[in-house]
């Protein structure tokens, strides 16, 4: 009897919530438009709109069109992994590998401290600190195509060139610059560092202006030389920022683009043809869509590991 | 606060879905063929309409539309500016925008061919009282191995020596006896590069072109790219022909140091150089002398043209030619009202004395077209005779330095494209020319055998 009615009792209020269910749900949707989440929901339909369209769609048909063939006339042919397959068959897929990572491991040694010596060097200025970063800056203001167009007249290889003529003038020289495959990638490296350091310096800048004055004074009491206050107090200041900047760059340097193909095209035989200069032959020239999104697949997956793989390594490093 | 967290996940899944289903639908929607066809009537899209600043091009292309009209009152005819961009090509197939008809680059042809992305007109243009009339070794431009037709030919010319004269004067040289031999065309770049510091001899060498030229030259020395047996394509390249061709690049780069400083050439910056001046010869077409002047600042009395050099009996040149191409998602009714509409537009000048001439007055009027530039005639040479004299009071173009390549051009063995993958193996070959351009120690020998075996690779695929 105790059981039958706790029974009873155990299922009628539970029957009673349900039949009251529509007017809780009522009420629960009248305290989240007061609370804002309307407004909230408004704000973000562009949003989702613009992402939506314009880059989780095509990441999910490109997602899917790796495992297709298709010529965009008749439908599309499931061909499971044998994109994958070609894509990595490639004889031109490890030179463009093998490209790709020349040029990270260069713009890392040469391009990753520029800016941060670029930063230090202004921030140390006593005057002028506006001029020399206007002057810093102002190549991130130049299109990239303008820039790389007039870097191409800079880097002439006859010896009436402006670097050849520059480098006569302290006994070198002349260089064939893009056009010897042992110079070309490290010329694209000098041409991307000059393009980019700019934009890096200006988040430097704003970094170091957070930094305490107290314990650059600090140092200095203790008899701090400028090279052990960069040491002791600027750089582990700026770690997580230069945490940030460092998986930045390497993900943006495998994925040059712009400099190889404006540049050199990919040559000297294929001395610059990187990752995504393959990718792009695979699309534009070939019309091979299938191939081309499959190396996006693999070059994705790649990246996302280096960046999982990155942030555990330095987990301890950062401050936050 | 659970609760609300998976409202608001639920409103938020519900606008993702929202998008993505109005996306699919919205990418399904819309004309997927540049036109259509309701109430009896074919509406077609045909691209390359002249811009506003073509006041002369498009009044003349307004009138053509109205007077085709009137001859065939169930077509339609809108008209786009859409002009082929390789980049966009794919796209624009995928979405639909698409004209019913354009223009493509001869180089391109085979590549879209091969993957299906152009419409079958074969029996469009059989029927047709032109387009049957075309020469058949022009029509092997737009044929597949099996002879179906891709598209209408409405110009056809053969690679030619495109030199500057200007230069070949400074450095002694008669311009009107251009080199005819690999051996000359050495000789005279080494001449022009002593005598006026400017490179002899160029190439373009990226984006293709490389391949591209380097089979024009295989070719003029008897050689050919690949070898069909039945279903199986090989590489045939790697004999004595190409290596000559190689031979050739190499001693005037490295022996005779002829050809400049820049080895990273497309066919723009190629063209831009040699329109400033500073390349005494290269591979072109003679349609190259447009672009040139009209929007290069080249003198176009500087400008000579050749036919190839050829260094064997055996020795072909290679043919290429403006294509208008057709829509492979319109309908049949709107193929055939397209190919009608491109031969009334595009070849009837040729055939008919009030098309020619108000043509060429149109392309004199508006400056940006040089009227009376050596092509490959499309049809027979009576024709040819005819043509010439009613365009002849428009001629804009210096005919007596075209004189070297129209005197040869009847005779020359014509040849056409690699027949399988023609792009891809450009591109491999690309890198052999790269490499012998940018690298003295070259392995002639080896460069050719991995580069076959590659080509293999890619074809065999």
């Amino acid at each position: 009897m105790l059981a039958g009615r706790t029974a009873a009792q155990a299922v009628s209020p539970e029957s009673r919530r349900i039949r009251r269910l529509p007017g809780r749900l009522a009420a629960r949707l009248v305290r989240w438009v007061r609370r804002g989440g309307l407004s909230a929901l408004i704000f973000m339909i562009p949003l989702l709109v613009v992402f939506g369209v314009f880059s989780w769609w095509p990441i999910a048909r490109g997602l899917v069109m790796a495992f297709q063939q298709t010529n965009l006339v008749e439908p599309a042919q499931w061909v499971g992994l044998d994109n994958f397959r070609k894509v990595l068959a490639d004889p031109l897929l490890m030179v463009a590998v093998r490209n790709t990572a020349w040029f990270a491991l260069l713009a890392l040694i040469f391009g990753y401290p520029a800016p941060l010596a670029l930063a230090i060097f202004v921030r140390e200025l006593r005057r002028g600190r506006g001029l020399f970063s206007v002057l810093a800056y102002l190549p991130v203001v130049l299109p990239p195509v303008v820039a790389i167009l007039l870097w191409r007249v800079f880097y002439d290889a006859s010896e009436s060139g402006l670097f050849n003529t520059l480098a006569r003038a302290v006994g070198l020289g002349p260089f064939q610059w893009l056009q010897d495959p042992r110079s070309a990638m490290p010329s694209i490296v000098l041409e991307a560092t000059w393009a980019g350091a700019g934009a890096t310096m200006i988040i430097y800048l704003a970094a170091l202006s957070g930094v305490r004055s107290d314990l650059y004074e600090a140092a200095e009491i203790d008899g701090a030389s400028i090279w052990q206050r960069i040491v002791h107090v600027t750089l582990p200041q700026l770690r997580t920022i230069l945490l940030i900047t460092l998986l930045l760059q390497i993900i943006g340097t495998f994925q040059v683009f712009t400099e190889p193909f404006l540049f050199t095209g990919g040559g000297p035989a294929n001395a610059t043809t990187t990752i995504l200069m393959l990718l792009y032959n695979y699309a534009f020239i070939n019309g091979d869509y299938g191939g081309a999104t499959a190396l996006s697949v693999l070059l994705a997956i790649f990246l996302g590991l280096l960046s999982l793989a990155y942030f555990r390594l330095t987990r301890g490093w950062s401050t936050t | 606060m659970l609760n609300r967290r998976r409202t608001t996940r639920a409103f938020a899944a519900l606008a993702i879905t929202t998008c993505l289903t109005a996306t699919a639908c919205s990418s399904g929607s819309g004309s997927q063929a540049g036109g259509d066809s309701a109430g009896g009537v074919t509406t077609i899209v045909v691209g390359q309409k002249p811009t506003p600043d073509q006041a002369a091009a498009l009044k003349t292309w307004t009138d053509r539309v109205a007077e085709f009209e009137k001859a065939n009152p169930k077509i339609k005819i809108q008209g786009s500016e859409y002009g082929y961009d390789v980049q966009t090509f794919q796209a624009d197939l995928a979405a639909g925008t698409l004209p019913t008809v354009v223009a493509i680059p001869y180089t391109d042809v085979q590549g879209l061919i091969a993957r299906g992305q152009l419409a079958d007109i074969t029996d469009e243009v059989k029927g047709s009282p032109v387009g049957s009339k075309i020469n058949p070794e022009v029509l092997k431009i737009v044929q597949d191995p099996s002879g179906k037709v891709f598209g209408l030919p409405v110009q056809a010319y053969t690679m030619s020596l495109d030199y500057n004269r200007a230069l070949f004067k400074q450095a002694g040289l008669d311009p009107d006896k251009p080199p005819t031999t690999w051996a000359e065309v050495r000789t005279a770049a080494k001449a022009i590069a002593d005598k006026t510091g400017k490179a002899g001899y160029a190439m373009m060498t990226t984006n293709n072109t490389g391949g591209w030229i380097l089979t024009a030259m295989t070719y003029t020395y008897g050689g050919t790219i690949e070898k069909v047996d039945g279903s199986k394509t090989v590489a045939s390249f790697n004999d004595a022909p190409m290596k000559n061709a190689l031979t050739q690049l190499h001693q005037m780069r490295w022996e005779d140091n002829s050809m400049g400083n820049n080895f990273l050439y497309n066919q723009k910056q190629l063209q831009q150089e040699f329109a400033a001046g500073n390349i005494g010869m290269y591979i072109g077409t003679p349609g190259d002398y447009r672009d040139e002047v009209t929007t290069m600042g080249a003198k176009g009395q500087d400008i000579g043209v050749a036919p190839l050099p050829l260094d064997s009996p055996d020795g072909g040149t290679l043919t290429g030619g403006a294509v208008q191409m057709f829509n492979p998602k319109a309908s049949p009714e709107q193929i055939a009202a397209a190919v009608k509409w491109a031969e009334f537009f595009w070849l009837k000048k040729f055939t008919d004395s009030d098309h020619a001439i108000s043509d060429a007055k149109t392309a004199n009027a508006d400056k940006v077209y040089s009227v009376g530039l050596p092509t490959l005639w499309l049809f027979d040479a009576a024709s040819q005779a005819q043509y010439n004299a009613w365009i002849k009071p428009y001629v804009n173009t210096p005919q007596a330095n075209f004189a070297p390549y129209t005197k040869a051009a009847p005779s020359l063995k014509l040849t056409v494209e690699p027949p399988v993958a023609a792009q891809k193996v450009y591109a491999n070959l690309d890198s052999v020319v790269q490499t012998v351009l940018t690298k003295k120690d070259a392995d002639l020998d080896q460069l050719l055998s991995t580069s076959s075996k590659t080509v293999d690779g890619l074809l065999a695929n």
